[in-house]
């Protein structure tokens, strides 16, 4: 496959607003390419798409606000895309949420909203623009998992098999669009410092006085620079890379995983010191 | 282009044709102007006084000072006829926003209408373009319509049409002189949200509208373009239903505005219309 060309051409990119996706964005327009943004927050999202224009006043910036989790928000986007831009050369599905607590502290909607975000949106998005991605000649999938898409620790029930699945989406893809020209690229972030720990959602079960410790835990794990994040990726996709850690965060449990498939799980138990309630609300208030 | 003054607000409008025969209305869409209706005019003047309207606060028209709704709109178009002389009754098109406005007008007034044509109404259905329902998130509205410029005034043109070849420079840059007018943003945004939201288009004028235009049972021809990316073909189903007497046209391979992109058949179309009441 022939390395990709980010100038004047198109890229949608979810989750645009914040984190990686913030700094894919400013990668993206100063690599020569067009963006359609999306995000749930049309603030942040009004920010970035300003810095671009006073960046690089010649880059076309379109912003899309939606929200990831509604179907009908999802349907919406692709057919604004599809009106607007009949090819398109970068599709990068990048949206994603957090949900803490054992799996029997998250409701049903909990978890489904999580699945809805990160798995079914791309899947949607990706199914409803692969005829705009295939008028491209070379066009490529950016699809961001996880380390929790490699590795499945206690507490992370909902965003572990959301990021196993769309790992899995996306290895099929690899496969089957290569007959296109077009490439794909899986990428597992390990810890990067982004907003998703500070948006995440927390099980309703969850006891209340183990929240804030959770999250100041996983907090502390998320040391990586985005921005460092954006360009690894970047550079990823120009390669066609089809796969891409992140963060030696995300080397080290994808090796340990690979060498020991089942008992990894004790060792990552260990080496972090995050812990998952055994209790219940009920027994707190006891 | 000539101009009248309604209200204390300029109107711009452009009339052809003999000014004793039977006078045709033509609506425009939401952002839109009298430039949208232009292919008919040569093609209906013949036999015709065919009158084009900026609607006010739309294209070059300056606006009313009461928020525009279906109501304000329909007012403004009547008073303008009456300004140019014209309290005959008359053939009504409306494309999109227009149709919409053009069902008010018949509700409002129904001695003065003598036919009603629908091109791609607004009125039949909550579906309508994610950026029309994006207007609706607070703070983007403003922004957004602000930002009409060289380089996103040729994308929202190109939702408009099936074939791109109708995105022509003189559209383009007609479509950024309007979006500089001093009301454009206000005036859209008012009819917008008077209309719907973020979820879609609202239930609740259409099912008041639509039973009171079809007792009224005036001659109605309704058409749609298969690719319309603005206001889906579906819709056109649901304005079947609600004017079982209304002949009806599906434009293939046209999008949003079929009145210009496939002018000719559509003429030969409306002349049977015309003819019927006019004789």
């Amino acid at each position: 496959m022939t390395p990709y060309e980010f100038g004047g051409r198109t890229a949608v990119l979810t989750g645009a607003a914040s984190g990686i996706g913030e700094q894919l964005a400013y990668g993206l327009a100063a690599r020569g390419s067009d963006l359609v943004l999306v995000d749930v927050d049309p603030t942040r999202l009004k920010e970035v798409a300003a810095r671009i224009d006073r960046v690089h006043p010649g880059r076309s910036v379109q912003m899309l606000v939606a929200d990831l989790s509604d179907r009908s928000a999802v349907e919406g986007v692709a057919t604004q895309v599809l009106a607007e831009h009949p090819s398109i050369g970068l599709l990068v599905n990048n949206a994603g949420m957090a949900l803490g607590g054992r799996f029997d502290q998250v409701t049903v909607d909990e978890f489904e909203k999580v699945m809805n975000v990160n798995f079914r949106a791309p899947f949607l998005l990706t199914h409803a623009l692969l005829p705009a991605l295939k008028a491209t000649p070379g066009a490529h999938l950016v699809n961001v998992s996880s380390l929790f898409g490699l590795i499945a620790p206690a507490g992370q029930s909902a965003y572990s098999a959301s990021k196993f699945a769309l790992r899995g989406l996306s290895q099929v893809l690899q496969s089957e669009l290569a007959d296109d020209g077009i490439g794909v690229t899986t990428v597992h972030p390990g810890g990067i410092r982004t907003r998703i720990a500070e948006n995440a959602v927390v099980g309703s079960g969850v006891p209340a006085d183990e929240v804030e410790p959770n999250r100041k835990i996983f907090d502390k794990l998320l040391t990586y620079p985005p921005e460092k994040a954006a360009r690894q990726i970047l550079d990823a996709v120009a390669k066609r890379k089809a796969r891409l850690l992140i963060a030696s965060s995300a080397k080290m449990p994808d090796l340990l995983a690979r060498l020991l498939p089942v008992g990894h799980a004790r060792i990552i138990r260990a080496a972090t010191s995050a812990r998952v309630s055994r209790r219940t609300p009920q027994e707190v208030a006891r | 282009m000539n101009y009248v003054t309604v209200r204390d607000a300029r109107i711009r409008y452009h009339e052809t044709g003999d000014p004793s025969a039977p006078p045709v209305v033509l609506l425009h869409g939401i952002g839109r102007s009298l430039e949208d209706w232009s292919a008919q005019h040569d093609l209906l003047s013949a036999d015709h006084r065919v009158i084009a309207i900026d609607m006010p606060g739309f294209g070059l028209s300056q606006r009313h000072p009461e928020s525009a709704t279906l109501t304000s709109l329909s007012d403004g178009v009547w008073q303008t006829l009456e300004t140019l002389g014209e309290t005959r009754p008359v053939h009504l098109m409306g494309n999109s926003l227009g149709g919409a406005v053009s069902m008010q007008m018949l509700v409002d007034d129904p001695s003065r209408v003598s036919t009603l044509t629908l091109v791609n109404s607004a009125g039949f259905g909550k579906e309508v373009t994610f950026a029309l329902r994006m207007l609706a998130v607070p703070g983007m509205g403003r922004y957004l319509l602000s930002h009409i410029d060289g380089r996103t005034a040729p994308r929202v043109e190109r939702t408009l049409y099936a074939d791109r070849a109708m995105v022509t420079p003189e559209r383009i840059a007609m479509a950024i002189k309007i979006a500089h007018q001093p009301d454009f943003a206000a005036v859209y945004l008012e009819i917008a949200r008077a209309l719907g939201g973020f979820r879609g288009i609202a239930s609740q004028w259409r099912s008041q509208l639509l039973p009171r235009v079809a007792r009224h049972g005036k001659p109605t021809l309704i058409v749609w373009g298969d690719r319309d990316h603005i206001l889906p073909v579906s819709h056109l189903a649901a304005a079947r239903a609600a004017f079982p007497a209304a002949t009806w046209h599906l434009f293939e391979g046209a999008g949003h505005m079929p009145q210009i992109e496939r002018p000719a058949e559509f003429a030969q179309l409306v002349r049977p219309l015309l003819a019927r009441v006019s004789a």
